[in-house]
């Protein structure tokens, strides 16, 4: 699968944790951008731990939890992702 | 046990696919039928003679544990093939166990689903390493062996699960943002609570009888027992001597957690046939979009192709009381379960 696809998949989901309430609610007001930092969105570790859980569900891949150490963009988590499923 | 998997996670959750399958009618059936099992029992426990209330309590209580999976599986977005469905209903179905669907989303689908058996992610029923228990207060350690007791077992869910992270949350635990995502639910849960013993209290007087017996018997120790059989089911799932936990997450990884970190812990046909097959867990795991009502049929096939991967166990209470013999502490190096005094 192509960064692109998996990029594309991961902003779907966000946007649906956003919308069913699992992220918080003022994440509807940022704009999700691949140079976007994780910091930017303000997450508490629960809002990461679901991020982090419903892309492996989503991907079918057990993700470690340091991919979202060094302040990552969405792209590059999406890159992360693309290399533990390669993996 | 073998930790070499011949299949893929891929591979074995398309092989489990079929039995996403779901049935709207049988789902809303099981909800309808469980929730006159309550009205039933709290009929019997307002009329019945006192000596005979507790059989009545009886029957509230295995409805509240049979309402409880359903809410398990709805919160999954298992139960029906509707995400809002599954949502009202989950809701509704967890409210006699008290249980907030956003707290137990959370803590069930996120932390104990996604890192199964990870120390770090404090999943429950976490077992402490000699050195964590050691750094423990008194009051702490005595909660830990009381815990790991065959009969303290019992305890752990009430107090370390639903209270501190199911109810509502102290945002000390959870962080401010998150507890304020879970009010409404601790809101409706405790308004369902409030109605529930508001009618119990005006059935009593408009019958004549003492409240509160109908209170004790109609909702507390149901309560009770349900977090009790919680707390103990919870445990047979994840602990057994076989069972690994970890500290490194490469190790976890490898492991293949979601078929290696779990117990297939089988009761008599009738007994997991009125827990809605909820110790089905290898395949609940694999694949938690599989509803309870598959569940028998999915893990029949995961044990056909992974026998050597699944821990199973036919439970006897002398087994039971081996294992909480047997798992106090452990060894994050060597795998190993240690006594507290060696």
């Amino acid at each position: 699968m192509s960064n692109q696809r998996i990029y594309e998949e991961f902003i779907s989901l966000m946007h649906e944790l956003i919308q069913d309430g699992t992220l918080p609610k003022h994440l509807k007001n940022i704009e999700l951008k691949t140079s976007t930092r994780v910091d930017e969105l303000g997450l508490d570790s629960i809002s990461l731990v679901a991020v982090l859980t419903c892309l492996m569900d989503m991907t079918d891949t057990y993700l470690p939890d340091n991919l979202f150490i060094a302040n990552p963009t969405l792209w590059e988590i999406a890159q992360r992702v693309n290399e533990n499923i390669k993996s | 046990m073998s930790n070499t998997l011949l299949y893929n996670r891929k591979e074995l959750r398309a092989l489990l696919k079929p039995y996403e399958q779901k049935n709207n009618i049988l789902a809303l059936g099981l909800c309808l039928t469980d929730y006159l099992l309550l009205l039933i029992g709290e009929y019997l426990v307002v009329t019945l003679p006192l000596i005979l209330k507790p059989f009545a309590s009886f029957i509230v209580f295995i409805a509240i544990v049979r309402l409880f999976v359903l809410g398990h599986d709805a919160c999954h977005g298992a139960l029906t093939s509707s995400k809002k469905l599954n949502q009202w209903l989950g809701r509704l179905v967890f409210l006699p166990s008290m249980t907030t669907f956003h707290g137990w989303a959370v803590g069930h689908n996120m932390t104990h689903h996604g890192f199964t058996n990870l120390a770090s992610k404090k999943d429950m029923w976490l077992p402490l390493s000699p050195e964590d228990y050691q750094a423990l207060n008194s009051y702490e350690q005595l909660c830990y062996r009381i815990y790991r007791n065959s009969v303290g077992v019992t305890a752990y869910y009430l107090f370390e699960v639903w209270w501190k992270y199911l109810y509502f949350p102290s945002p000390k635990i959870v962080g401010i943002d998150a507890a304020k995502r879970f009010l409404p639910d601790s809101a409706l849960v405790t308004c369902f609570m409030l109605i529930w013993i508001s009618s119990l209290y005006a059935i009593a007087l408009l019958t004549n009888q003492t409240f509160i017996p109908l209170l004790l018997l109609g909702i507390v120790f149901p309560f009770l027992a349900w977090n009790m059989t919680g707390s103990f089911l919870i445990y047979i799932q994840h602990t057994h001597p076989k069972v690994r936990w970890y500290q490194d997450q490469q190790a976890w990884i490898d492991s293949h957690p979601h078929v290696t970190a779990t117990v297939h812990i089988r009761f008599p046909q009738w007994i997991s046939s009125i827990i809605h097959h909820v110790m089905e867990h290898n395949a609940h795991h694999m694949d938690m979009n599989i509803p309870c009502y598959n569940l028998r049929a999915a893990q029949h096939q995961l044990e056909k192709k992974l026998s050597s991967n699944i821990v199973i166990q036919d439970f006897s209470w002398k087994w039971f009381s081996e294992c909480t013999h047997i798992c106090k502490l452990y060894d994050y190096n060597s795998y190993q379960w240690l006594p507290f005094e060696k």
